[in-house]
């Protein structure tokens, strides 16, 4: 599902005295309408053979200018690719785009062009930098293509980059990358029902969010009494409602639904929440708040004799457990949902990162931003392969939005989900593993997989 | 029942985290009158050291608890005392505000900063900044893991929780006993009240300020390391959150009391327990929860934060600074404004790219936000933190409209600045109670109102999208063009700053000044201080709307997440940079707040002529722009007045070097010793002495001093006595509370000498004047408003002393706990004088002892000083009024003009020479009896 960090606040947005402004993370989230009926279930977007929903998706239009043949970035020689991001939640970014560049680079490059990164702009968790940076790798630094992973970003910067034609990467769950023409997400689009039909033709939920966990814990839909604990913003009440949707839908039994837990850091004592939770025995507790009160929630609950699942979406973070004894031992039994292929499970993709890491000269740890921007770069890179030495933003379009283009087809299992272009600018890939803290690391308790998406409007 | 229970007590140990941070800002603030939101980013700079050194390098949690709060803290308090707050000291409230704010931004930068460099240069084995911000629940001071407690009721106890609580308990109990019961934290009280008495009293303002200042971070260090455990992270943004929480505090401590921020912090703590738990109606409002704390802090500010204060003879405390263009023609003022502002358009049309020009168009509109701070901060002297609000409130009605409902632009427009101008209105209603520092945290406090809950309402937001926001096309100005739209913004701008300039001259500028300097007297003139201040909120944040909606619309789109309230507090740091006061400075300041990051991580090359160690390329560092932010705290410390206001400064001290260097000395010395006199008067030449009864206690030679460029005692000589009264005569303006001044050591003597017995005291500074028996009682009373009577002769007199006074002086002893602002002007005096008769010093100056006293008061008092003598005092008394005091004098001087124009005995003097001095109605004086 969609991270859920508390952008520190102004000190770290602070940078350039006023061009600052900080913004709380959002998530992308159910509708308020729920999911139809099972004929409403939609096959996920990488597999042949796609529902109503998928040929509905690839069909429907999309905002932003056509490809006009621009060739900003482009030479004989060389493409440039602008980065932006930010380095306390997603340390590593740069080094895993970097790696993948240097494979490629390393193999003559793509057509003969040599990738070349501009140095990654650190947004510092402010998104009116973020604005600055992306004009400013566009117009002066004159990149083709941009990558990102910020924690939030303003429809400033990625209305800008489409409406120039920049092709964009970054995190679906952020507004921009469904239904603009040039914003593609390395999952697709996730934003759920936190756009309206106004804004996109179709929207989707992801199965895995709800599937993902029962198969982990083999429970029965019908066994389940679920507890959603969100946290207190607009976004958290979009999520919760997603979640209660997908559950009742799938004859599951709600018998917790708030979004009211501010962070920890602003003082809230979690004991009222434990206790309104307890109070109706549930059996499986979403953990859907700040990153901050994640830890104190999980044990709180705990240590006031629950002994059900809890699962949140955000504390799947390499090398935290480590760093982190208190929160390790905070987290114990705690299940994680990851869009990301977790590190410990192997899998050739994540062999192929961490050689690629090592041959760029960095340590073959995979972290969060490095297999994210290793990702995005893979993404990349395809698309460019895809379109050929007569490289512009006609063409680009061409190829990707209009031919039956799909990300990451030649993956074996184990890799991020396939996207079927352009479909997935309103679709996610809907992909997702479970992992659950033991000790100091992260156990793989359901493998990477995709699941099968539903259908909002 | 037991729910309640341990809902209570729960919440009563979580709050002990705000109880800990309220008692280091009550500290700090009751010690140096400073509110220190920097609070945040020392507990932050303190945590991230501790973990470095605890849990990175493995050392032992005594020994790096120890280094970190016990060594790193106080030193860096030292720092910033001397490199910034102190100075800052008389400063007004938006420039504290300023000082703190930029500290807050900067201060966790530069711990990243330089702990990222030495691990690079030294090869440390710690961790890189990217690692300690991702850091979930660091250890504190405890066994790690925490250990886990069941108190009754099922109430969950770990050991760093325990470590809050008893820290933040011995806090409590170490500050109060250290400000109630110790003579430091006497000094330092008296210090916020009255700095220059406290001076003139022998207080070194200095080490209270360094002392307030290093036990205030040395407890911000402490809440670091105690409460990130306890927080969740390494961050600078739970911090300032909890600060913001602890204010609440603060304010229910009445700004002074420790021990009641304690329990207001306990309080808070339980109350959002209970809110939590008990209003599930209220949990489908978003944002609720958290608002609690918020809401705390708004009733208690506006309950408890009235003052009650009464002050005899009081003058407004903020001056504005001495105008230089008064004497300059006014095109002279402005050409260089014009000039810019040519060299502006030039550049944005010509001369620049595309990207360069919108950079430029951001900080135009950015200038037209910070433009409002102009009005109602620059001239209404009130600090507004919630400008965020009118911004994105703005933006997003107007965008609701256009996009929504398809209204045409201006009509969007309009009635975007029309729901800013109403929330302003609301904005205000805390400025019709508050003032100061109180008024600016209800504003704040208002603002987080309106992100944590208006700004949620996804009718108002539309989801995180936001809306989108056009860039227009009037006529031929087709504004989707960078350099259309800046030249379009600086337009605006002009006009927004020919606004204010003309409100500033006008009739309305004068109530607003009016209102600003005292309210009182405003509204028995007929101005009404409650429609003054509606009307400037209401029109700042006009301002402030357009704007938002011109930044809007140079981005082309809002969303709830382009301005949080956070950026209020930056925004008024970064235009009190540059001067509040001037709209120019203000301009200049969205200006570069928009360029200073892009050149900093673009660097600058020029033309290829220009030799390329010129060039720089920049630094991706993001740290860097904030540690050059904090700098501009440093800078603003030397000049209150912003850069823009040094540059004047510097302009006219240049102006003053120039032409002292190219014309005759200016202001010479009269010739000394030619006076007119009556009899025995000296031999021209030499300076006239008092006739001997007793040996010279004081001997004044020559003595020059001023203000500024100003000089307003042009030399002047006078002796003193043991046991011998001289009263000194003038008119106002002649120049005796300068002299008082001088002699007291607050304003330095330009030339000329000032002999104590024997020993130079000309560049002695005040407080030693004290030490060495030469006390000084200003104008307005000595004494000291906001202690209490028996605190006031606690700073001179040991217990024994002062029971001996208040057997002499009953009506004192009557009100010995009553604070001293509340006693009538007699008691006040008693109050000044009575210290000085139980232990007198050797030399007593006075200023004006009879002002505003009734007839019976002045005969006591005048005994009083009769009795000083009598011990064997040197008295000067300086009066206006002759009358009353000619009686008690034995030697009496007449200062006119800066000048000593007779002095004698006071059986010389003349009926005539009085009455010529004073144009008096050709009235006898009576001589009274001696």
């Amino acid at each position: 599902m969609n991270r859920r960090f508390r952008i520190p606040a102004i000190a770290l947005c602070a940078i350039g005295l006023l061009a600052a402004s900080c913004s709380s993370n959002t998530k992308s989230s159910s509708s308020t309408s729920g999911p139809t009926t099972t004929a409403g279930l939609v096959a996920n977007v990488g597999n042949a053979g796609g529902g109503s929903l998928a040929d509905a998706a690839a069909t429907s239009p999309l905002t932003g200018p056509a490809g006009s043949g621009l060739t900003r970035g482009v030479t004989a020689t060389s493409i440039t690719v602008g980065c932006v991001y930010t380095s306390s939640a997603f340390a590593g970014y740069q080094e895993g785009i970097q790696a993948r560049f240097d494979r490629a680079n390393k193999a003559g490059g793509v057509d003969g062009r040599k990738l070349t990164l501009l140095p990654c702009a650190d947004d510092g968790g402010a998104v009116q930098t973020d604005v600055q940076d992306v004009q400013q790798q566009v117009n002066q630094g004159n990149a083709f293509a941009l990558l990102s992973a910020t924690e939030s970003i303003l429809p400033g910067s990625t209305d800008f980059l489409n409406n120039n034609q920049v092709p964009f990467f970054g995190w679906g769950f952020l507004p921009g990358f469904c239904g603009l023409r040039w914003g593609f997400g390395w999952n697709g689009c996730l934003e759920g029902n936190a756009v309206t039909k106004a804004q996109v033709a179709h929207a989707a939920i992801q199965g895995n969010l709800a599937e993902a966990i029962l198969k982990a814990t083999h429970m029965k839909p019908s066994q389940v009494r679920l507890a959603i604990q969100g946290e207190s913003s607009a976004a958290g009440k979009i999520g919760n409602a997603q979640y209660h949707a997908l559950f009742t839908k799938l004859g599951a039994k709600v018998v917790y639904d708030q979004a009211n837990m501010p962070e920890t850091a602003a003082g809230a004592d979690l004991t009222p929440y434990v206790q309104a939770i307890m109070a109706t025995k549930p059996n499986l507790v979403y953990v859907s708040t700040f990153f901050s009160d994640v830890g104190p929630l999980v044990a709180g609950l705990r240590a006031a004799g629950f002994t059900g699942a809890t699962m949140d979406f955000i504390s799947y973070i390499p090398g935290l457990l480590q760093s982190s004894p208190q929160l390790a031992s905070a987290l114990q039994g705690e299940y994680v949902n990851t869009q990301v292929v977790p590190q410990e499970q192997n899998t050739p993709w994540i062999a192929q990162i961490e050689a690629d890491l090592t041959a760029s000269g960095q340590k073959p740890f995979v972290t969060l931003g490095g297999s994210m921007g290793y990702t995005e770069a893979e993404e990349l890179i395809e698309m460019l392969q895809a379109v050929g030495p007569n490289l512009n933003t006609k063409t680009f379009d061409q190829v990707v939005n209009h031919g039956h283009f799909v990300s990451y087809a030649d993956i074996p299992s184990g890799g991020p989900g396939k996207l079927q272009w352009p479909a997935a600018h309103l679709l996610p890939a809907d992909c997702a593993a479970i992992v659950q803290v033991k000790g100091d690391a992260f156990n793989v308790v359901q493998p990477f997989a995709c699941y099968q998406s539903y259908k909002l409007f | 029942m037991d729910r309640f229970l341990t809902l209570c007590v729960s919440g009563a140990v979580t709050g002990a985290v705000y109880s800990l941070v309220a008692s280091g800002l009550t500290l700090t603030y009751s010690a140096t009158g400073i509110f220190n939101f920097a609070f945040g980013g020392v507990a932050f700079s303190a945590a991230y050291l501790y973990y470095e050194l605890n849990t990175a390098l493995h050392w032992h949690m005594a020994f790096a608890g120890a280094v970190v709060i016990l060594v790193f803290a106080p030193l860096l308090g030292l720092g910033l005392d001397v490199a910034i707050f102190r100075p800052l000291a008389r400063a007004t409230e938006s420039a504290k505000i300023m000082a703190a704010v930029g500290l807050l931004i900067s201060l966790p930068a530069l711990t990243e900063w330089v702990t990222d460099g030495a691990i690079d240069a030294f090869h440390i084995h710690a961790a890189r900044s990217s690692t300690v911000l991702e850091v979930g629940f660091p250890s504190g001071l405890g066994p790690v893991p925490a250990r886990n407690w069941q108190l009754p009721f099922g109430i969950p106890l770990n050991s760093n929780e325990l470590a809050v609580f008893a820290a933040a308990a011995l806090c409590a109990g170490a500050l109060w006993l250290l400000l109630r019961r110790t003579s430091l934290g006497l000094a330092m009280r008296a210090v916020v009240d009255r700095p220059d008495l406290a001076r003139l009293r022998g207080v070194d303002p200095a080490v209270t300020s360094r002392s307030a200042w290093m036990i205030g971070t040395l407890l911000a260090a402490l809440a670091g390391v105690v409460g990130a455990p306890v927080l969740g992270s390494i961050a600078t943004g739970p911090f300032l959150s909890v600060t913001l929480v602890a204010a609440a505090a603060v304010v229910i401590g009445r700004f002074r009391s420790v021990p009641l921020a304690f329990a207001g912090g306990l309080a808070i703590g339980v109350a959002q327990n209970l809110v939590t738990g008990y209003a599930t109606f209220a949990s489908n409002i978003t944002g609720f929860n958290e608002s609690v704390p918020t809401l705390i802090l708004l009733g208690a500010l506006v309950v408890l934060a009235r003052s009650r204060r009464r002050r005899a003879g009081s003058v407004s405390d903020e001056l504005p600074p001495p105008s230089r263009s008064a004497s300059v023609a006014r095109w002279r003022f402005a050409a260089p404004w014009f000039l810019a502002a040519g060299f502006l358009v030039v550049y944005v049309t010509i001369l620049s790219d595309t990207f360069w020009a919108g950079v430029m168009a951001q900080g135009l509109a950015l200038s037209l936000v910070l433009l409002s701070f102009v009005v109602v901060t620059g001239l209404g002297g009130m600090v507004s933190l919630a400008q965020a609000t009118f911004v994105t409130a703005a933006g997003l009605t107007t965008g609701l409209l256009y996009q929504q409902y398809h209204v045409p632009f201006f009509g969007a427009a309009a009635a975007g600045v029309v729901v800013a101008v109403a929330l302003g209105l609301v904005v205000a209603l805390p400025a019709l109670r508050l003032g100061g520092l109180p008024l600016a945290l209800a504003t704040l406090a208002l603002a987080l109102l309106g992100d944590s809950v208006l700004f949620q309402w996804n009718y108002l937001r539309n989801m995180q999208a936001g809306w989108v926001i056009p860039r227009l096309h009037l006529g031929p100005l087709d504004l989707a063009s960078n350099r259309t739209m800046a030249v379009a913004l600086l337009g605006l701008v002009g006009l927004v700053i020919l606004l204010i300039s003309n409100l500033r001259r006008s009739a309305w500028g004068r109530s607003i000044a009016a209102v600003r300097s005292s309210e009182v007297a405003a509204a028995t003139s007929g101005i009404s201080p409650l429609r003054v201040k509606l009307a400037l909120f209401a029109l700042s944040a006009a301002i402030a709307a357009v704007g938002g909606i011109a930044y809007a619309s140079f981005q082309t789109s809002i969303s709830n997440s382009t301005a949080p309230a956070a950026s209020g507090l930056l925004w008024l740091a970064t235009v009190v940079l540059f001067g509040v006061r001037r709209p120019g400075a203000a301009a200049l300041a969205g200006i570069f707040a928009a360029a200073t990051p892009v050149i900093i991580q673009s660097g600058f090359h020029w033309w290829s002529w220009v030799p390329t160690f010129l060039s720089w390329n920049g630094t991706r560092s993001s740290e860097i722009p904030l540690v050059v932010f904090g700098l501009g705290a440093v800078a603003l410390a030397r000049h209150p007045e912003g850069v823009v206001g040094m540059a004047a400064e510097l302009r006219s001290a240049l102006g003053y070097f120039l032409r002292s260097v190219l014309s005759p000395t200016p202001g010479a010395a009269p010739a000394p010793g030619s006076p007119p006199s009556v009899s025995a008067a000296p031999a021209p030449g030499s300076p006239p002495t008092l006739p001997a009864t007793g040996s010279i206690a004081l001997a004044v030679n020559q003595l020059v001093a001023g203000y500024g460029e100003l000089e307003v005692l042009h030399g002047i000589d006078l002796s003193l006595r043991y046991g011998c009264i001289t009263a000194l005569f003038g008119a106002n303006g002649g120049g005796k509370s300068t002299l008082v001044a001088t002699l007291g050591g607050l304003v330095p003597a330009t030339s000329g000498t000032l002999i104590l017995e024997e020993r130079d005291f000309t560049s002695m500074p005040a407080h030693r004047r004290a030490e060495h028996g030469l006390l000084v009682a200003p104008e307005s009373r000595g004494i000291f408003p906001g202690l209490t009577v028996e605190e006031n002769l606690q700073l001179r007199l040991g217990s024994v002393q002062r029971q001996e006074v208040f057997d002499r002086f009953p009506e004192l002893g009557r009100r010995r706990r009553l604070t001293a602002g509340s006693l009538s002007g007699g008691e006040q005096q008693m109050l000044t004088l009575a210290p000085l008769l139980a232990r007198p010093p050797r030399v007593l100056v006075v200023d004006e002892p009879t002002l505003g006293l009734a007839p019976l008061v002045i005969e006591t008092i005048l005994s009083l000083f009769r009795e000083l003598r009598d011990q064997g005092a040197a008295v000067l008394l300086v009066e206006e009024k002759v009358r009353d005091v000619l009686g008690i004098a034995d030697q009496v001087a007449f200062l006119e003009l800066g000048r000593i124009r007779w002095a004698g005995d006071r059986s010389e003097v003349a009926a005539q020479e009085l009455v010529a001095a004073y144009l008096g109605a050709g009235l006898e004086p009576e001589i009274g009896e001696r």
